[in-house]
């Protein structure tokens, strides 16, 4: 076997046809691409923003129905009272009269708030008179399923009261 | 001697990519910083939207107190609310007049009253069903005029930003104030005591809106 003798100017040769070890430049490479990949990601992901923020607010919608109920409700329960006849039994026309002001608030078959149609034929265990007062007990759900993520149902009871 | 000559260039390869990695980081560092520093709403992709509510509540209680209120025009007093419920498009031009007074100083008395800092929009508008803009919008143009007409007859208006004495230049900044308002704005129906339009045709019963805002201008 013959052992070939390597010289200092060889070895430099071999190194230089080698070039930079292979783990160097890979992870000189792998750096880079770590890098620019993370920037890349950054820059797709986070690039503009998009977002919808709820406050507290989204409850004014339903207190606006409210309080819009009841100003509706007052003004017809001041027409359908003022316009009854039989004083000691009121009740059953208070709720016919009810029922010819309530039909005043539609618009081609619709109330001007989609609520008050739970109003509609009042039953005569809502209508009391007591005291000379006609007393109008309402029960009315009120929901709101448009806001995103939320859904709020409300029932609301009231008592009106009107004096005949 | 051999070995030691080997190290030497060993670590120069190390030192020469040690060298490109930390630059590597100050790229990305540099290139982090500029990218997360331009991140700020503008228009166009950039979406936040703060849910926007129809209607005010502090608007709609102001504006049943004022619904509530009374005003005596010609020796005769009688609520807000019904003086709304007249004829507005068959109405003399001097009476309507009056009742706009009327509203327009009842209104003032409640601005006066929080420190001169708020903006009001008033529009009451008899004998329709809907919203005037979304009449307009599916009207016809031939017809747009004379809705637009009928809208103007039919309705009491005002608002901080009305103004006949602003000039050309300022009308488009009024309009656009006045509709920011309007946009706010509570809104309510009163109703007519009569089914009868202006075409003499019975129809639904007809009814007042109310569009009403204070508050912020």
């Amino acid at each position: 076997m013959k052992i070939k003798y390597i010289g200092d100017t060889e070895k430099r040769e071999m190194n230089r046809r080698a070039g930079t070890p292979i783990d160097i430049t890979l992870l000189v490479f792998m750096a880079l691409a770590l890098a620019g990949g993370t920037l890349l990601i950054f820059y797709l992901h986070s690039g503009y923003v998009s977002s919808k923020i709820l406050d507290s607010r989204f409850l004014d919608e339903i207190y606006l129905k409210e309080g819009k109920i009841d100003f509706y409700v007052k003004e017809m329960m001041i027409k359908a009272s003022t316009q009854i006849s039989d004083k000691n039994n009121p009740v059953p026309e208070f709720i016919s009269n009810f029922n010819v002001e309530l039909v005043k608030y539609k618009t081609n078959g619709t109330y001007v708030l989609t609520e008050l149609s739970q109003l509609e034929n009042p039953s005569s265990n809502n209508v009391q008179f007591v005291d000379g007062k006609i007393i109008f007990f309402i029960n009315i759900n009120l929901k709101q399923d448009s806001i995103e993520k939320f859904s709020v149902n409300y029932n609301y009871n009231k008592k009106f009261e009107r004096e005949i | 001697m051999i070995n030691r000559r080997s190290q030497i260039g060993s670590t120069l390869t190390w030192f020469t990519a040690t060298v490109i990695i930390f630059f590597i980081m100050v790229l990305f560092l540099t290139v982090s910083i500029l990218d997360s520093g331009r991140k700020k709403v503008t228009s166009g992709w950039d979406d936040v939207k703060l849910e926007e509510f129809s209607g005010n509540l502090e608007s709609q209680r102001v504006l049943f107190n004022l619904l509530e209120s009374s005003f005596e025009i010609e020796n005769v007093s009688m609520k807000m609310k019904d003086w709304l419920t007249f004829d507005l498009y068959n109405m003399e031009a001097s009476k309507k007049s009056l009742i706009r007074e009327n509203i327009k100083l009842k209104i003032f008395e409640l601005i006066n009253a929080n420190g001169d800092k708020d903006c009001y929009t008033f529009q009451a508008i008899s004998g329709i069903e809907k919203d005037p803009k979304e009449i307009l919008k599916t009207t016809d143009s031939r017809g747009s005029g004379y809705v637009s007409d009928f809208i103007e007859k039919s309705s009491i208006e005002m608002s901080s930003y009305y103004n006949p004495a602003v000039d050309l230049r300022g009308v488009r900044y009024a309009n656009a104030a006045h509709e920011k308002l309007l946009n706010r704005a509570t809104s309510i129906f009163l109703i007519r005591n009569t089914n009868v339009n202006v075409f003499g045709v019975k129809e639904d019963y007809q009814k007042v809106l109310i569009k009403f805002y204070i508050g912020e201008c």
